[in-house]
């Protein structure tokens, strides 16, 4: 569970102050999925950076799963990030110099697990988004939809509680996208939340409730009970 | 040591640039254990003893006039003049000095015919105070006597009939026996001389001579119109014993006197090419050094820079800054280590190749192993400051970079 209040963040450049988010309240519950929208430069980037503890927040509060990230060095913030958060970007962010299979492992290397245990999880992972057959493959040897595949079985494989996807199919066309939406509807289905910033209202529509964010304000959109869906 | 693996599964897609990085270091290596190790070679080189009593020692050269007995005459009275002084020792007159690059060499040889010439040695005429004045160490049989010694205008060596030879000489001559060689008659220039002594160190006036340890003092007195006098002063009164002896010299009226200089002038004089030699050797070992450093830095720094949504992605999936910072050390030791392990490899080779076929003394070992720690830490220096950028680049860098 996540809960967010009286959070806001701005950027100052030298001269300009930037009020990328209003205070808003928010609380997120385990096994959510909540579409962000809204038009470029609303502050949805910055909404999913704060949430997945890659930037700072200026003011108000912030619990992760029941921690308190106001006051953690950036070691636990790290630490926290690795073991909570699954991250996928719309550019993919794979390691080009290394296989799928050690693309999957490279978040697994910054935890105490045993090699056996990364070597199941890995495997696991690329199963459940089917490029096992291809685990020693280089990323520039697959299609744009199949490399954003190995970045979630990345971000699987950590079996973190919240998935943050910033615009996962911004780069692809509709027919891969849809096959990453299913992908992601599987995995919310076993309990991961997530939280996906598009552009795409179709892709907006499947969400159980959707948040949107104008000029750096929150508002809530429609809300689906998931029992009800 | 987790990142290891990883780190060498990217240098197999990635080869060109890791490997030139290997390359550069592996030569560098090579030629600095090599350069450096010439120098200090050459340095020994130059600080090898002449066996003279460097430090009290002087000399120069003056005029003398008239028929032969007034050299002769005069040439007697300068050295009794001088060896009165109080801060002087003893005075010797003698035709040459080691390191001077003047003098002559002579074949020596055990009969009179040329093609049983044994070797070359550097030729001094002097008289029975040599010994003393130098401060050499007659090691076998006995040194000059007043009654060996002749007169002769020039060509002493025509003249004398008993001389004292360099230990390396006898060597060199009877090397299952050296010191026999003392009683013998040898043949300088197919005349025979009769070794009376054998001192321990006399060096030729040459110092890139083959036969530079060989050396024959004969017991001759050349009073040639420009003759040479060696001083040697008591101990610690050089300097005074320099300005009384130029002071007692011009007493004479037409007195000339050339090359007035202390021992270590003579050999500072003579060693300066060698010292500038030694000095740019060590200024293109510097400069070699700091170029790979830089070398390291700058690919480190390009790496960090072209890797940034790299190591955000990184940060992002929870890297820790230690882990950043620990990832870019292990990369860059990996590469120095096998630079200098390639380079080790290549210097072994070479040795074996320039020792058998070119007679040189190949890298002692130790060089090799201090080089490649130089070498090793030189690289972790100058990659800290490009992977604590590295560390420090933002986890949001993930997200915004396109
Ligand atoms: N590091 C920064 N320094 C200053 N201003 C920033 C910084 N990052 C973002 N901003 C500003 O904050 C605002 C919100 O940016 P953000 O990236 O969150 O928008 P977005 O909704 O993700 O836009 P897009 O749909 O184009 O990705 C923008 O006005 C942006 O210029
Ligand atoms: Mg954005």
């Amino acid at each position: 569970m996540l809960s967010m209040r009286h959070l806001s963040k701005a950027y100052h450049t030298d001269t300009i102050k930037t009020q990328a988010l209003q205070p808003f309240d928010l609380t997120i519950e385990q096994g959510e999925f909540v579409a962000i929208i809204g038009p470029s430069g609303s502050g949805k980037t910055t909404f999913l950076n704060i949430t997945g503890l890659l930037e700072d927040f200026c003011e108000g509060s912030y619990e992760l799963d029941g921690v308190n990230v106001e006051h953690l060095s950036d070691k636990a913030k790290s630490k926290l990030r690795n073991e909570k958060v699954g991250f996928i970007f719309q550019s993919f962010n794979l390691i080009p110099e290394l296989t799928l299979y050690d693309n999957v492992d490279m978040p697994l290397r910054y935890r105490k697990l045993s090699s056996k245990e990364r070597h199941e999880r890995i495997m696991d992972a690329l199963g459940k988004v089917g490029l096992a057959s291809r685990r020693d493959h280089y990323p520039a040897q697959l299609s744009g939809g199949q490399q954003q595949r190995v970045a979630i079985a990345r971000a699987i494989a950590g079996k973190p509680s919240f998935l943050l996807a910033d615009e996962p199919t911004g780069n692809l066309d509709s027919k891969m996208a849809e096959g990453i939406m299913a992908l992601l509807e599987d995995i919310n289905a076993q309990g991961t939340s997530i939280v996906m910033v598009t552009h795409d209202p179709n892709q907006a529509a499947r969400a159980q409730r959707v948040i949107e964010i104008r000029d750096g304000i929150l508002s809530e959109g429609k809300r689906i009970e998931k029992a009800i869906a | 040591m987790k990142d290891l693996l990883p780190i060498l599964k990217t240098f197999r897609k990635n080869k060109v640039s890791p490997l030139l990085l290997i390359l550069q270091i592996a030569l560098t290596f090579t030629i600095l254990v090599n350069a450096i190790f010439m120098m200090v070679t050459k340095e020994n080189e130059l600080i090898q003893p002449t066996g003279l009593s460097e430090s009290q020692l002087f000399s120069f050269s003056t005029n003398l006039e008239g028929s032969d007995e007034e050299k002769h005459a005069a040439l007697d009275t300068d050295l009794a003049d001088i060896q009165a002084l109080a801060s002087v020792e003893s005075a010797s007159t003698i035709t040459s000095l080691p390191l001077t690059n003047w003098g002559r060499s002579l074949a020596v040889g055990l009969t009179p015919e040329d093609e049983d010439r044994v070797t070359h040695a550097g030729y001094y005429g002097s008289d029975e105070t040599v010994v003393d004045t130098l401060g050499l160490r007659v090691v076998a049989g006995r040194s000059l006597q007043h009654n060996d010694v002749v007169h002769k205008y020039f060509d002493g060596h025509t003249a004398s009939a008993s001389v004292l030879i360099s230990q390396d000489l006898a060597y060199k001559i009877r090397p299952n026996d050296w010191s026999s060689v003392v009683g013998e008659t040898i043949y300088v220039q197919s005349v025979p001389q009769k070794v009376v002594g054998i001192v321990e160190t006399m060096k030729s006036p040459w110092r890139f001579w083959y036969a530079y340890d060989m050396a024959v003092i004969s017991s001759v007195k050349e009073h040639y119109e420009q003759s040479i006098i060696v001083v040697r002063a008591v101990e610690s009164q050089r300097e005074q014993a320099m300005s009384e002896v130029h002071q007692l010299l011009f007493k004479k009226p037409a007195r000339q006197v050339d090359n007035f200089k202390s021992f270590e002038q003579i050999k500072a004089e003579n060693l300066q090419a060698d010292y500038a030699v030694s000095q740019t050797l060590k200024v293109v070992i510097a400069a070699l050094a700091c170029v790979t450093i830089l070398g390291i830095f700058g690919q480190a720094r390009y790496t960090v820079l072209k890797r940034k949504k790299q190591i955000g992605t990184r940060r992002a999936l929870g890297a820790t800054q230690g882990d950043i910072l620990r990832y870019f050390m292990i990369e860059n030791a990996v590469v120095s280590l096998l630079g200098v392990l390639l380079g080790t490899i290549v210097a072994i080779i070479a040795n074996i190749y320039l020792v058998n076929y070119f007679g040189l003394t190949s890298v002692p070992s130790d060089y090799l192993i201090s080089g490649a720690i130089v070498m090793v830490i030189a690289g972790q220096l100058a990659v800290y400051y490009p992977a604590t950028t590295a560390s420090k680049v933002p986890p949001a860098i993930a997200t915004r970079a396109a």
